[in-house]
């Protein structure tokens, strides 16, 4: 899998670099406009993350050049600038997703996994993990054969998971993957610990293992074992 | 009170005092006048009555003007001459009128006559009366005319004053930079003009240059904040860190997401005021309410509150990120702020958007809570910037909002 990054800050590109080739994407960073502009042309990728605000030029401009000739291209925007009209310009465009800096890494994974699974046409988008099978297009979870009955936030939670596991995960960010921005500032994220024990159960009672491993003090490990 | 009324005042009683005082001296030259000439009169008819007595050796009968008369008596030769005033009941007025009597002795041959002239006089109610007439018309007349150009006057000379008022008035900080007077050709006006807009341009200047330089602040912090934040999520995923590290390394994230959620607040304020949410549609807020109670509806299990709503359906002109963030503050706080086992009822009427909910007891005092980085609690975790938000949003929409403590129950009202 092959992701272009187009961000100019060098730090945050190596972060995303980084988290992102241990999921095993292959991550090309362009640092400006002339280079991201030069890539997007001569080279195909699975996704490219876009930064809107570049030196020597506007990311926008790179997106409406890459929707010209290659339509299908998946793009998510990153961008510090969190204004509504650059979201909605972006999205016109033809961006699938719109990720306003700061982000949780884990979440732009998520959202990177997503935009990607969407697009695999033909194969099959099933996500498959040892005995936990779940189909994004029918909303369903299988574990071991048996179909589980999750809530939309477990089952959200579920798929955040498995699009970040063996990774821990605050639960800052579980808390705004599930519940966005209206979380902001709330001082107890205890009620995060009650959707996790259901989730938990729910696996468990179909025979599958639990996964689920508390980080002391910072969030939570979906573990393969 | 009006400059113009209040000049119009002092002008009024000035003129009353001079008019008064100028009745009073005009009445006592007239007065005096008068006296005088009827002395002179009286003076000629006794002329006129000797020369008659000299030349005829009789008494004159009809010797003197019409309505003197003149009245003979026998005397000594030796009457003293003296003027006299009399009051004398007219027939035909039938009332008492004032006379002056001049009386002199006179002979024919040895025979010594005393004849007493009698001259009326002017009344002096009635001199009174005229004169106060006349200067009560004169009076009227000339403060009618005072009156009248002086509100022309007036409001022609102090036209600039007022249009320079009005400038003020409409000077609106976040629109313009600067205001522009109208041309005055008197020196007092040209300098309060110039004054008050080297003074606005001032404040103008001063109040984009913060605005921006908090705009600007917020971008920049932006950037570091994700690299920040980015790195830290890295570091926690290192399988070599200890328990004490990963704690620590859990204190500075947990800083970090709270430095940039103070700065997301700090920028959206700023947004509002600089009025870059300026487009507005029709907004459903009992269908906001009903969803904003649904999304937290996680919390609210949590704290296992009870939630009484009266929602009317209600439209409101307002943009929609600014609807949202509005009643995600409030009914957030009220979750927030709530404690385990609470209340929050939330009341939507057609003038007024009403959240109740219990809490901790109020030690700050409401109104200061809508300021900035004002908190009940200091030490709590919140940023304190939610109800300077929802103050903000409501000043931008001219809503009217109270917050209100009684017997543990904390009450936003927002009046549409």
């Amino acid at each position: 899998m092959k992701v272009l990054l187009i961000e100019d800050e060098k730090q945050l590109a190596d972060s995303i670099s980084a988290y992102l080739a241990k999921e095993g994407y292959a991550c090309e960073v362009a640092a400006n406009f002339t280079t991201g502009d030069e890539k997007i042309q001569v080279y195909d990728y699975d996704c490219i993350l876009l930064d809107i605000t570049l030196p020597g030029g506007n990311g926008l401009d790179i997106l409406n050049s890459l929707k010209k000739r290659k339509p299908n291209a998946a793009v998510i925007i990153i961008s510090a600038k969190n204004s509504l009209d650059d979201k909605i310009k972006g999205l016109d465009l033809g961006a699938d997703d719109y990720l306003p800096k700061p982000f949780h890494l884990s979440e732009l994974n998520a959202r990177l996994k997503s935009v990607i699974r969407r697009r695999s046409f033909g194969g099959s988008n099933e996500i498959v993990f040892n005995e936990i099978i779940v189909n994004p297009s029918a909303l369903s979870v299988i574990v071991k054969g048996e179909p589980v009955v999750l809530t939309k936030k477990e089952y959200d939670l579920l798929l955040f998971f498995l699009a970040n596991n063996d990774r821990v995960i605050t639960r800052e960010s579980i808390a705004e993957h599930l519940w966005g921005e209206e979380m902001d500032g709330m001082d107890s994220f205890d009620f995060i610990y009650s959707h996790i024990k259901n989730l938990r159960k729910k696996i468990v009672e179909k025979g599958g293992a639990d996964y689920i491993q508390t980080v002391y003090g910072m969030g939570y490990k979906f573990v393969k074992k | 009170m009006k400059l113009l009324t209040r000049t119009n005042i002092y002008f009024l009683i000035l003129t009353l005092i001079v008019f008064a005082l100028g009745g009073m001296v005009f009445y006592e030259r007239i007065h005096s006048i008068l006296r005088e000439d009827a002395l002179e009169r009286l003076e000629q008819e006794q002329e006129k009555i000797s020369d008659y007595v000299s030349i005829n050796h009789a008494l004159p009968q009809n010797a003197i003007s019409l309505g003197d008369s003149v009245a003979f008596s026998a005397g000594t030769s030796n009457e003293e001459r003296k003027i006299g005033h009399i009051r004398l009941f007219n027939k035909t007025e039938k009332e008492f009128e004032p006379y002056q009597t001049l009386t002199f002795s006179i002979s024919i041959g040895s025979q010594p006559y005393k004849a007493i002239i009698y001259r009326p006089l002017i009344e002096s109610d009635d001199l009174t009366a005229a004169v106060a007439e006349a200067i009560a018309i004169i009076a009227c007349c000339l403060l009618f005319v005072l009156l009248v150009s002086n509100f022309f006057i007036s409001k022609m000379v102090w036209k600039p004053f007022y249009r320079t008022l009005e400038k003020i008035k409409s000077f609106d900080l976040i629109k313009e930079s600067k205001v522009e007077f109208d041309k005055t050709n008197i020196q007092e006006f040209k300098e309060l003009n110039e004054v008050i807009g080297s003074m606005t341009q001032k404040i103008a200047s001063d109040y984009h240059n913060l605005k921006q330089f908090t705009e600007n602040a917020s971008h920049e912090l932006q950037t570091p904040l994700a690299i920040i934040q980015s790195k830290l999520e890295l570091l926690i995923q290192s399988e070599n860190l200890s328990a004490k590290q990963m704690e620590e390394v859990q204190v500075v994230y947990e800083a970090a997401g709270r430095l940039s959620r103070l700065n997301q607040a700090l920028l959206l304020l700023t947004k509002i005021e600089n009025k870059q949410f300026g487009e507005t549609i029709p907004i459903a807020l009992n269908d906001s309410i009903k969803d904003k109670l649904e999304a937290f509806s996680a919390l609210i299990e949590h704290k296992n509150i009870a939630i009484e709503k009266h929602l009317i359906p209600l439209s409101v002109n307002m943009n929609p990120v600014l609807a949202d963030m509005l009643i995600n503050n409030l009914i957030g706080n009220a979750i927030k702020h709530n404690i385990p086992g609470g209340k929050l009822s939330v009341i939507l009427s057609e003038k007024s958007f009403t959240i109740e909910n219990t809490g901790k007891p109020l030690t700050a005092i409401p109104e200061d809570l809508f300021q900035r980085f004002r908190k009940n609690d200091n030490s709590s975790e919140s940023l304190g910037l939610g109800l300077a938000i929802v103050k903000q949003i409501c000043d931008e929409y001219g809503f009217q909002v109270y917050y209100k403590y009684t017997d543990g129950l904390h009450t936003i009202d927002v009046k549409f």
